[in-house]
């Protein structure tokens, strides 16, 4: 479970050492914008990190990625005042992102269909058929999601922050609230996992 | 060095996270251990497909409906007016979340008596984390991770990562892997243990990863605190129960599951899904379908 709670600023964090003075000015000028209730500026925030968060939330949860992002944007709204500007705004978003899709997952427990609530037609060749989708992605990265979500949430969490965010051990070490040592323990374990899931695909 | 912990040590170096000595290392057994050289370089492949994993598009009009959703619960109206230039080209996924559910129990076991963590020496290429000792009732043909060939009838053997069970008798024959898992491998069938790792302090089995090859096989597992739950894959889906037990057989291009008791997530390129107890379901490359010919396990 984090520590984490949105109400305690990103200054107050005790690990923030790895994250400290890293914001540029534009960001926190950004930031003080949006606290005063500038709605341009939020906009702003939305269109630079949705992406971000989107990938992040969507490794994390296909099904409830939208919601996830939705919410992480809300609660950066109503803590703007809280960003202090002694980590980068991304890390700030990251640390709200994580937090809102562990308790997500919380309250929602384990969510998979079960095949009696899935008809024929949905069964047969279930897959995403757009065009662009299968150029963004193989066989093998969808079998990597559906890997991923096989795993426990704080590994499944390391991995998405390391291996396809490339966040560094430090910066994940403080948006999970754990030490560096335990999110190198947590990722070699998500990739044993996975590389096994993955097998018959790797030629 | 264990494999286990070479494994470890490559995927530290990717990160440049390892000295000198431990490169060395590493290195070394790389060159003397065959039975985790494949496994070493399917990890640098795997380290080289995740560079290539795409970042994904965001749906389009989301960064519009955050900014309503924002509007809607705040006090300001302030978002109404501003123009989002939408960055998104993708459409809607609609891929369900994943995970596995726990479940209600029930199966009776056959039970073996297994010993865990007394093995003696097994030599180098079956590090003591990287092996159980299992039961064997029936006749089976053992294929070491060393490659070497020997015949199993009704007695323990070591199983090691790399470990390959093959009947080729006419009967089945059941494997006591675990005192909560059994498998029995049916006439005319192999299956190859990916991955074996038993904790070293619990002495808790926590990976049983099995790929059946050909044939069809038959899991009794009951799952207890601690213990990860066997996975069992073919080239169309694995299997992961939770709690149960089911039955998988394997045709060409096909895989077909059949589950008795409990509940297994069946994890296939184009989606997952849990199987009740009753139930069955095909899977061949880009579909799955419910089978209606399914019939329950012979205990």
């Amino acid at each position: 479970m984090l520590p984490l709670s949105f109400g305690v600023p990103v200054t107050g964090a005790v690990r923030s050492y790895h994250l400290e003075s890293v914001s540029s000015g534009r960001d926190v000028a950004l930031m003080q914008r949006i606290s005063g209730g500038d709605g341009e500026a939020f906009a702003e925030l939305v269109r630079r990190y949705t992406r971000m968060l989107y990938n992040v939330a969507y490794r994390y949860n296909a099904s409830a990625a939208e919601d996830l992002v939705q919410e992480s944007f809300l609660r950066s709204y109503q803590h703007a005042s809280t960003f202090s500007g002694r980590s980068k705004v991304s890390s700030w978003l990251y640390r709200i992102c994580v937090n809102v899709c562990l308790t997500h997952q919380g309250k929602n427990g384990m969510q998979m269909a079960d095949i009696d609530d899935i008809n024929e037609a949905e069964l047969v060749g279930r897959h995403d058929d757009r065009p662009e989708a299968a150029a963004e992605r193989g066989e093998t990265f969808r079998a990597l999601e559906d890997g991923l979500r096989a795993l426990p949430s704080q590994q499944r969490m390391v991995f998405i922050l390391r291996e396809l965010q490339g966040l560094s051990y430090g910066e994940i070490a403080d948006i999970l609230g754990i030490n560096e040592q335990a999110a190198r323990t947590n990722l070699c374990r998500a990739k044993r996992r996975l590389q096994v899931w993955l097998d018959p695909l790797i030629r | 060095m264990e494999c286990s912990e070479a494994l470890d040590l490559l995927y530290s170096s990717f990160d440049g996270q390892v000295t000198p000595t431990e490169q060395a290392l590493l290195d070394a057994h790389r060159r003397m251990c065959f039975s985790c050289a494949a496994n070493l370089v399917k990890a640098e492949r795997f380290q080289e497909l995740l560079r290539h994993v795409p970042q994904l598009t965001v749906p389009r009009g989301l960064e519009q409906r955050i900014l309503n959703r924002v509007a809607g619960q705040t006090s300001g109206a302030m978002f109404k007016a501003a123009k989002v230039r939408s960055i998104a080209s993708g459409a809607q996924r609609h891929w369900r979340g994943l995970s596995m559910a726990g479940a209600a129990l029930a199966a009776a076991f056959a039970i073996f008596i297994v010993a865990h963590g007394t093995l003696q020496d097994l030599g180098t290429h079956r590090p003591a984390r990287e092996t159980v000792t299992a039961v064997v009732r029936g006749s089976l043909e053992d294929i070491g991770p060393d490659s070497k060939v020997g015949n199993v009838i009704g007695s323990s053997i070591p199983i090691s990562s790399g470990e390959t069970l093959r009947n080729t008798s006419a009967a089945p024959a059941t494997v006591a892997i675990t005192p909560h898992l059994a498998v029995t491998i049916d006439a005319a069938s192999q299956i190859r243990f990916l991955k074996v790792h038993t904790n070293a302090d619990t002495s808790v089995t926590d990976i049983i990863d099995v790929h059946l090859d050909r044939g069809s096989v038959r899991v009794r597992e009951s799952l207890h605190k601690d213990a990860s739950a066997i996975h069992l894959a073919t080239d169309q889906a694995t299997m992961v129960p939770t709690g149960t037990v089911f039955a998988v057989a394997k045709s060409p291009g096909m895989t077909h599951l059949t589950v008795s008791s409990g509940k297994v997530a069946v994890f296939t390129p184009s989606g997952v899904f849990n199987v009740a107890a009753g139930q069955g379901v095909r899977v061949a490359r880009g579909a799955v379908l419910r089978d209606r010919s399914s019939q329950s396990i012979p205990h």
